[in-house]
């Protein structure tokens, strides 16, 4: 069956052909085809799959909220000292000095009388986070948060010593007024008549209450506290490093002997905002949710997710809130956190450190201008949560777990700036309850039944 | 072989392997059995495809293993090839490319050569695919969610992909002078994958990520086993005859359906009934060192069950090619006049409709070959052209350049 033997085959040939048919292989094998396109489509396949469906989930399996509170942090602690009212919140500022120290900045043998005194100013140093948008915007460009409102200060010294650990609290009761005055701007100059504050020093108590008087336009205005002299200046507006600052008094000596007039800086030892009437929070979430920076008020809930088919892929989850016209504050980010239940339920404060340790994060949303967003008429904001519910629908979430709405926490990762947390900035965002008609927070959740279940 | 015949088989089997990988072959692969890919030699495809009947030692066909005795030397074959195809629909068209899996074939001699034990690898169909085409949806709108839906925007991208391959193992006997037989068991293995991705983008288009994405893929793996029985014979002096026929037989299925994200796949058994398939071929020489030969191949594909989807669109597949070659000469300064030239032409029936229609393949091939120094072995190459389908009939078209490339080794190696 074999063919007869052969000869002598062609070398050369053999090799150009080897060459040739390596070459046409390469070439062939290098080609690349068009991109996929619609030619071929509509042929008979194997696999369907099913369009996505959304559903609106308003149900909540759980619900709640807590304040953050750190025992071992007293309420003073980073804090900025707030002035006037908001709505439903209002707060006084109070400082205690000890006098005691006063001669220690004064000449040698100086004495503080009528003669010597020539003058002294309580001056108040406005933060940054109220005085961003120029005077003549105000009203244009950032409606809710008070943008250097005019405010009438009026200056009590206190009845009794003051208590730091009171506060926030009702305000305390005042011996005098020692001062009534309008003012504006990055500084507050109030200028305390001279008798009155040499007899308020020599009472020893050495308490004052900066209140807001009749007469002034609305709006929280944070100020600095002393404790910024050393660290947050950067937060205040129009002062360089450096600066004492809080509600210091300026204490102008004339020193008769040698003719020379000086002016002297005197710091308080302690400063406290009152907030003497803080709103509550809403009774539940059917009447809103509330995300509370400084006394952090933090909600949290879970949807309920019984109603969902089963064998679907969760394509997005979106929490939509609706923004409550009533909300005022700086800046803030919010997060959405995975926490336990079991860390939440049943407890009404809980310490950040505790949410650290047990929280990731869901989503966020970086810088949030929430007083832009209302003056935009935007109505919602949005939390990518689809990682979340489709790890609860396929098991792989702890059963217990909620969601914690909070502001941009160190730990989050989405901290608006490095210099303050959410405990510095006085701040409230309200969202519209579950109750309300047209708007409710809800889940929208977007899925596609998996085209091999049921089976 | 010598060592520089060595180094260029391998560089052609490697670039041959290493392109396998490439993307797309015809749309008509995109459903049901896939496209008919496998490359018996380049010597069989350049004369059209026929081989039943074909019985040489110097360039062994596996085309039937009855012809396999006779081998003086171990054989070992590497086929394969690589296809440019041009398709249009009404309003697209594409050009694709594909290197398809080559074909591995050994025979080993037997008592000088009157019996041939061989094993090897052949691809039977494959399907390598992909379309992507525009999608719409309703979601709700991200600045209304309690309003009325919006149309989101995006793609459907279907990828199906897969070979079915064979791994023969079997022997050949010549009984007489005139007549020999063959038999192998075939270990048929395989997946065909579809894979279906929804992409929605944003609805602003302002971000990179898909708004929604699903993406499901369907697995079917193959596990069969069939039986091939041929017969060679020469009657009548040089007319030679040959045929080969695979029995019905049934492939094991199990279809896992996934769906990205979701955790755990559904998994179902099934049976695949293939019918028989059987081939007739003849070969005589006409003049000279002319030769002709044809071959005709038939499975009833109307027998077919187990995939209703599949059955529904069944038809029975036939196949026939007739071709001449002359044969390779070694007349001292020969020069062209010595390469084998070989000519045939093919037409076939695709064992599916498409668009309702059945799909029928024309097909031109030409082709040569050289055999290496010391007769160790040779190297064939078949070019050829292909109609496959039409456009009004079955809305889809492809015009098919293909060049298959065959490196047959003739070893002593012991």
């Amino acid at each position: 069956m074999s063919q007869s033997p052969p000869r002598a085959p062609l070398a050369p040939l053999a090799a150009l052909a080897r060459t040739a048919g390596c070459v046409l292989i390469a070439v062939l094998a290098g080609c690349t085809s068009d991109e996929a396109n619609p030619v071929g489509s509509g042929l008979p396949g194997q696999l369907q799959v099913n369009t996505p469906q959304t559903v609106f989930v308003g149900t909540l399996a759980v619900s709640g909220r807590v304040a953050v509170k750190d025992a071992s942090l007293s309420y003073d602690h980073n804090e900025l000292l707030y002035f006037g009212n908001q709505d439903a919140d209002a707060s006084a500022i109070l400082a205690h000095y000890d006098v005691t120290t006063l001669p220690d900045s004064l000449p040698e043998g100086a004495l503080l009388d009528e003669t010597t005194v020539t003058s002294v100013k309580l001056r108040l140093f406005r933060t940054e986070a109220y005085a961003a948008v120029p005077d003549s915007l105000v009203d244009v460009v950032h409606p809710l948060v008070p943008q250097n409102p005019q405010k009438v200060f009026e200056t009590f010294t206190l009845a009794a010593p003051l208590d730091v650990a009171l506060y926030p609290g009702p305000e305390p009761a005042t011996a005098a007024q020692i001062g009534s005055q309008s003012g504006t701007g990055a500084s507050v100059f109030l200028d305390l008549p001279v008798p009155q504050l040499l007899a308020w020093v020599a009472s020893g108590m050495n308490g004052l209450l900066i209140r807001e008087g009749e007469g002034s336009q609305p709006g929280l205005v944070g100020y600095a506290s002393v404790d910024m002299t050393t660290s947050g200046y950067q937060e205040i507006d129009l002062v360089g490093a450096g600066t004492t600052v809080g509600p210091v008094l300026t204490v102008a000596y004339r020193n008769p002997a040698a003719d020379l007039d000086t002016a002297f800086v005197f710091e308080p030892d302690a400063d406290v905002s009152t907030f003497h009437v803080l709103a509550p929070p809403p009774a539940d979430l059917a009447a809103g949710l509330e995300v509370q920076t400084h006394l952090r008020r933090y909600p949290y809930f879970f949807p309920d997710l019984a109603g969902l088919p089963d064998d679907i892929l969760i394509n997005r989850a979106v929490l939509r809130l609706a923004i409550d016209a009533g909300s005022f504050g700086p800046v803030e980010s919010l997060v959405l956190h995975e926490v336990p239940l079991s860390l939440l339920a049943g407890r009404d404060t809980i310490t950040v450190q505790e949410i650290e340790e047990a929280a990731v994060v869901s989503d966020g949303i970086l810088a949030v201008d929430i007083g832009q967003m209302i003056y935009d008429e935007e109505t919602w904001v949005g939390f990518d949560i689809t990682g979340t519910v489709q790890r609860a629908l396929n098991g792989a979430l702890a059963p217990d777990t909620v969601l914690l709405l909070t502001a941009g926490e160190e730990f989050g990762g989405y901290q608006v700036s490095g210099n303050y947390s959410p405990d510095f900035y006085f701040g409230r965002m309200l969202f519209l309850g579950t109750a309300h008609p047209s708007l409710p927070p809800h889940f929208e959740i977007t899925f596609t039944p998996f085209s091999g279940g049921g089976s | 072989m010598s060592a520089p015949q060595r180094i260029a088989a391998l560089a052609a089997l490697g670039l041959l392997l290493g392109a396998a990988a490439a993307p797309a072959q015809s749309p008509f692969a995109l459903t049901n059995l896939g496209q008919d890919i496998r490359a018996s030699d380049a010597r069989i495809e350049g004369r059209g495809g026929w081989g039943a009947a074909e019985s040489d030692t110097l360039s062994p066909s596996f085309h039937n293993i009855a012809g396999l005795p006779g081998l003086r030397h171990v054989a070992i074959a590497v086929c394969g090839y690589a296809a440019l195809t041009a398709s249009e629909s009404a309003t697209d068209s594409r050009h694709t490319s594909r290197v398809t899996t080559p074909s591995v074939r050994l025979g080993l001699p037997l008592a000088g050569g009157r019996a041939v034990v061989t094993a090897g690898f052949r691809a039977l169909r494959g399907t390598q695919y992909t379309t992507e085409t525009p999608l719409e949806t309703l979601l709700p709108d991200p600045a209304d969610p309690l309003g009325d839906p919006v149309v989101f925007h995006g793609s459907r991208t279907l990828v199906r992909e897969g070979t079915q391959f064979e791994v023969p193992l079997g022997g050949a006997y010549r009984v007489n002078d005139r007549l020999s037989l063959g038999a192998t068991l075939n270990l048929v293995r395989g997946v065909v994958r579809e894979r279906l991705r929804d992409d929605i983008g944003t609805p602003d288009g302002t971000d990179d990520s898909p708004y929604v994405a699903v993406s499901e893929v369907l697995t079917d793996d193959i596990s069969g086993l069939s039986t091939t029985w041929s017969v060679q014979a020469r009657p009548w002096r040089e007319l030679r005859v040959g045929a080969t026929v695979t029995p019905g037989h049934g492939w094991d299925m199990t279809r896992t359906r996934d769906m990205l994200g979701l955790p755990g796949s559904r998994t179902q058994l099934y049976e695949l009934r293939l019918p028989a398939t059987w081939t007739l071929g003849a070969q005589a020489p006409v003049h000279g060192r002319w030769r002709a030969g044809g071959e005709f191949e038939s499975q009833p594909f109307g027998d077919f069950s187990g995939n209703p989807i599949w059955e529904t669109e069944m038809v029975d597949a036939w196949r026939w090619s007739v071709g001449v070659e002359r044969a390779e000469q070694w007349r001292r300064r020969g020069g062209w006049r010595n390469l084998p030239v070989r000519l045939g032409i093919s037409r076939q029936r695709w064992p599916y409709r498409v668009g309702g229609a059945d799909v029928l393949e024309t097909r031109i091939a030409a082709g040569t070959g050289l055999t290496f120094r010391d007769q160790t072995g040779h190297l064939d190459v078949a070019l050829s052209y292909g109609w496959v389908g039409d456009r009004e009939d079955n809305g889809l078209a492809d015009r098919t350049w293909r060049l298959t490339v065959s490196l047959a080794g003739l070893e002593r190696w012991w």
